[in-house]
Parts: C-alpha cells; sequence; structure tokens
C-alpha cells in the first residue's frame, strides 16, 4: 500500500461524505442564531425564500437535483410556551415539556398539553411524539388553512378541529379522541372513522408525528400574521404548495416514519424483547449500538437517548454500557441542551461508572453543572 | 481546489435597505451545502460536528459581513473560517473523537449493507489514521490531499509561514506510513 493509496483511499472516502448534506435542523438553528428569537416572521420568510434560491443555485452548480428548501423546523419557536419555564433553554428540535406544560402552535392552530413528561421531536416530516402522553388540541380547520397530520403506524386519521391525545410509551402508541370526529386511514386504504371516546392503537418502533400538509393561509388564530405568498410562508412550516386548498380540509394522522431495516436486523426494543437475561452477545450488542448510532447519524437525537436509557437496562457488557452511557450524556447536553437532564445522567454516569474512561469528561460535564446549578450560574 | 473559495452564481452582498441578517441569510441559502461539505471533509465526516461548525460559520459571517466587499472575499472568507473552526473544534474533541470514531465508521457500514468487507476495512483504516494524526496535520493534509491547496495557500489560510507547513506535511505523512500506509516516496 502506497502512500498515493493512502491519499486516494481518502479521496473515497470524501466522496461519501460528499452526499450529506446538511439537515434541517441546521437551518433552524442558523435561523435562530441570525435573528433571534425575537425575531420577525417576515425575516423568517425571507430565510426561507432564500432557501429556495438556494435549491435552485446547487441544482445549476452542482449538477445535482434541487434540494427542497430548509424543511420546517422552527414551529416550536414561533410558539408560546405556557408557563414560561416550560420554554426550551437551548434551541433544538428536540423538545421536552414536563408535565403541566403547553406549548402552542401559531399555524397551524394547535396546542400540545402534556399529561405526562413527553419528548416531541420536530423533524422535517412533523412533530414526533417520542415518548409520553400528549393532548393535541387542534383548531377547526378553515377552507385553505393548514391540515395538520399525525403521524401513527398503518394509516392516517383525518379530523376536522378536535382534541385527541397521543400516547406513546413502551413502543406502543394509541390515540384517543376526546372531541371531534378523526378518520383512520389504514395504508390500505381502509377508512375508520373514530368517534369521541373511541381510540386506535399502533405497534412498536412507531412513534407518532404531527405534520403539516398545507401551505399555511390565514387560519384566523389569534396572533397568527398570514404570510405574504412572496414570502415563501414561514420557515417553520412545512409547505407543499401543490396541494390546493380544500374546503374544511381535515387533520390527518397517518403513518409515521418505519425505520428501515434489514430483515436480519433486530432493533433495540427486539433485542430488549428476545434477549435471555445475561449478558449480551457481541453481535447483540453491536446491533443495539449500530442502532444508536444511526438514530444519532439522522439527527434524531432525543430516540437515541431514550433508546440508550433502555439499553442501559439491558445486561450489556460493561464497556458497551459505558460508551453508551457517554454518549447519551452528551446526547442530552450537546445535541438536546436538556442540560438538567445531562447533569442527572452525569451523576448516575459516574456513580455506575466510577473511575471510568472518560472520567476527565464526566468530571468536567459534572463541573459545568455546578456552575450551572450555583445561585451565580442562574444569574 | 475547495467549493467555498469558488463563488459560483451571483449575490449582491450590499444591498439597500436589508440588516446583516438578512444578507448572512442570502449567503446562508446559498454556501450552506458547500460549507457543510468542507466542515465534514475536515472533521472526517463527523455530521454533527460538521453542522456545529458551519453553523458558526454564518453566525461570525453577521459580524463580518459589513467588511466583505465582493464574492471572491466573501468565498475566501468562509473557507478560512471553515477550517479554522474545523481546527479548533479537532482540538477540543480530540480525546472524544478518537473514542467515538468506531461508532461512525459503523454508522457508515451499516447505513450501506451492500458494502463489501474491503471497503469497510479501508473506511475503517483511513478514519483511523486520520484520527491519530495532530488536529493541525490532519488539516494540513486535508487541505493538501481533498482541498488541492498548494502549502503556500495552506500557510495563508493558517496564518503560518510556509516552512511550518512544510514540516506540518512531513509529520504528517510520516505517522500515515507509520500507520501501515507505505510510501513511495522513502
Amino acid at each position: 500500500m502506497s502512500d498515493d493509496d493512502f491519499v486516494d483511499a481518502l479521496r473515497r472516502t470524501d466522496d461519501r461524505w460528499r452526499s450529506e448534506r446538511p439537515s434541517d435542523h441546521l437551518d433552524a438553528r442558523v435561523v435562530a442564531s441570525l435573528h433571534g428569537r425575537g425575531r420577525s416572521i417576515p425575516a423568517l420568510g425571507m430565510i426561507a425564500a432564500a432557501g429556495a434560491i438556494a435549491g435552485a443555485l446547487v441544482f445549476m452548480t452542482r449538477d445535482r437535483p434541487a434540494v427542497d428548501p430548509p424543511a420546517p423546523l422552527a414551529d416550536l419557536e414561533l410558539a408560546d410556551f405556557e408557563p414560561a419555564r416550560c420554554a426550551p433553554a437551548a434551541e433544538s428540535s428536540a423538545l421536552r415539556l414536563d408535565k403541566g406544560c403547553t406549548v402552542t402552535l401559531r399555524a397551524p392552530a394547535m396546542a400540545i398539553h402534556a399529561l405526562e413528561t413527553v419528548e416531541l421531536l420536530r423533524g422535517a416530516a412533523g412533530i414526533e411524539v417520542i415518548r409520553g402522553v400528549a393532548r393535541f388540541d387542534v383548531e377547526r380547520v378553515k377552507p385553505g388553512a393548514s391540515r395538520v397530520v399525525v403521524l401513527v403506524a398503518d394509516g392516517r386519521i383525518e379530523v376536522v378541529g378536535t382534541r385527541f391525545v397521543v400516547t406513546q410509551r413502551h413502543g406502543v402508541g394509541t390515540v384517543f379522541l376526546e372531541v371531534g370526529r378523526i378518520d383512520f386511514i389504514a395504508r390500505s386504504g381502509e377508512r375508520q372513522r373514530l368517534e369521541p371516546g373511541g381510540s386506535r392503537t399502533w405497534g412498536p418502533s412507531v412513534s407518532a408525528a404531527v405534520v403539516l400538509a398545507q401551505p399555511p393561509v390565514d387560519a384566523g388564530v389569534p396572533r397568527a400574521r398570514a404570510v405574504p405568498p412572496d414570502e415563501g410562508g414561514p420557515i417553520g412550516v412545512a409547505t407543499r404548495p401543490e396541494a390546493p386548498p380544500v374546503a374544511d380540509r381535515p387533520v390527518e394522522i397517518v403513518p409515521a416514519r418505519e425505520p428501515k431495516r434489514a430483515p436480519s436486523e433486530l432493533t433495540p426494543e427486539a433485542l430488549l424483547e428476545s434477549a435471555p437475561p445475561r449478558t449480551w452477545s457481541v453481535e447483540q450488542t453491536s446491533r443495539a449500538v449500530q442502532w444508536v448510532s444511526k438514530l444519532r447519524g439522522e439527527g434524531r437525537y432525543a430516540e437515541a437517548v431514550v433508546w440508550i436509557a433502555r439499553l442501559l437496562e439491558a445486561p450489556l457488557d460493561a464497556r458497551a454500557a459505558e460508551v453508551l452511557s457517554f454518549e447519551r450524556g452528551q446526547l442530552l447536553e450537546r445535541k438536546l441542551g436538556d442540560t438538567e437532564g445531562a447533569c442527572q445522567h452525569w451523576g448516575a454516569h459516574r456513580a455506575r461508572f466510577p473511575g471510568g474512561r472518560y472520567e476527565i469528561e464526566v468530571t468536567t460535564a459534572l463541573n459545568r453543572c455546578g456552575a450551572v446549578n450555583s445561585p451565580r450560574g442562574r444569574e | 481546489m475547495s467549493e467555498c473559495s469558488r463563488v459560483e452564481g451571483t449575490i449582491a452582498i450590499a444591498e439597500p435597505r436589508t440588516t446583516a441578517a438578512d444578507r448572512v441569510g442570502r449567503v446562508y441559502a446559498q454556501f450552506r451545502e458547500s460549507v457543510f461539505r468542507t466542515a465534514m471533509r475536515h472533521t472526517a465526516g463527523d455530521r454533527a460536528a460538521a453542522e456545529d461548525v458551519a453553523h458558526d460559520v454564518f453566525v461570525r459571517l453577521l459580524r463580518a459581513i459589513d467588511g466583505l466587499d465582493d464574492d471572491e472575499q466573501l468565498g475566501g472568507w468562509l473557507y478560512r473560517v471553515t477550517v479554522n473552526l474545523c481546527l479548533t473544534r479537532l482540538r477540543r474533541d480530540r480525546f472524544r473523537r478518537s473514542v467515538l470514531r468506531v461508532w461512525r465508521v459503523e454508522e457508515r457500514a451499516s447505513s450501506t449493507p451492500e458494502r463489501d468487507a474491503g471497503t469497510r476495512d479501508e473506511l475503517e483504516k483511513v478514519l483511523g489514521t486520520i484520527a491519530s494524526l495532530p488536529p493541525k496535520e490532519r488539516v494540513v493534509l486535508t487541505m493538501l490531499h481533498l482541498d488541492g491547496r498548494s502549502q503556500i495557500e495552506i500557510a495563508q489560510v493558517l496564518g503560518h509561514s510556509k516552512g511550518y507547513i512544510s514540516k506540518l506535511v512531513e509529520r504528517g505523512r510520516a505517522r500515515v506510513r507509520a500507520a501501515g500506509w507505505e510510501s513511495r516516496d522513502v
């Protein structure tokens, strides 16, 4: 193997990186940083429009298909948090609402109440309920207004102004309709209408997600501002301009993304269910680590955190558990901005792996926690 | 030559009645992918780190854009700041990166299951070699071999003398050879 071989190998590796695209999360972060939390919607519109320009420029200059405008992520930033303590400390696509917290989105008009601690993730497809119990209170959808889509398994549910509770726990989800109307449309096309008091359950490894499926024309929401067409709409809203406005278009509940996996690949869920109560094999551990790595690579940090927490309860070998535990702390602190959760985790990590391989990092992290929690740190 | 240093298309940096944030927003729209890819390259495919760097680049641009007169200056500025922020990041995260390297390799491997074992081995070895290099040598070799920069250009971007860059290149190559890659010029 020659020196040139190294360079060639490096270039082949670089070719793989070239196919990577920045995530929606980056767009949201940059927008938030450029304009701050008090930014105006016109500014957001301009960024969204600029995103469309970017797609065109990439298409013209890079000989690749045009990419979508910066995908929506900022809805939660355009939302009101009640009480104020519920607002996230750091901008993130992931959001954890403690019991009693409410986040109100302006377009579409929708409130999410945390009936228990709930972890939400805003991805390109919408808002996913990673874990917990939340009540979605959707205002009546007016003609031409955005649709709200909740992603669940094996079908979709269409709603016109309703209130429903989504529960995602231990890999199994349920939607319970309190008020209004929900049509659950199976992937097969079969439609099932839920009446108030009705419910629908979906299987493991699928989370629910709430997405928008239409441009946010004035939904008649107090404080919500209709965005002129030339502003491209607020970046925080998924727009599909090709969809014609439909009077009284219902809210939809549709299948969430389901992890693609090879037939032989086991999810951590399957591993947790199937593994005997002894130390996992190298293969089992490897699959679990790969799964978490995949979630991390896709920016699904909140899900990764949840899975790692469950994996840490499994009979992993100590080395793998320590690596996973460290990764969880990193994700909580650096990716999710959950300082409190991270500090709790670092404490637990130290207790479980005293003098471990990440001792320096964990000590540093705990020192940061001390600084944050001190009276001076709270100022 | 880095994509960042090539300005393809035209952007009016100084437009009347637009705020710096609006202008940076437009620059972001045009350069987000090239800045991200440059950061991916210099962080050895660490997507999270690359996004962090890309974010910081455009936040810094907010303060600098008034002093950038044309697209050429802008492209050079973006490249320089991206590379230097990557270098800073590598220094800060050196220990952790080396630990997490295996994860990233697995991630890449698992994302393309059809990849054969030989390719996977090569990928692991390349990433392992890159990770073993001190941050500055790593960045210099990446600029040299992937960005197509001359040693003089590298010296300008990193703010060092050409002689120092030459020394870093030699040291880096020696480490590459020590990692098991033979060299024709030895």
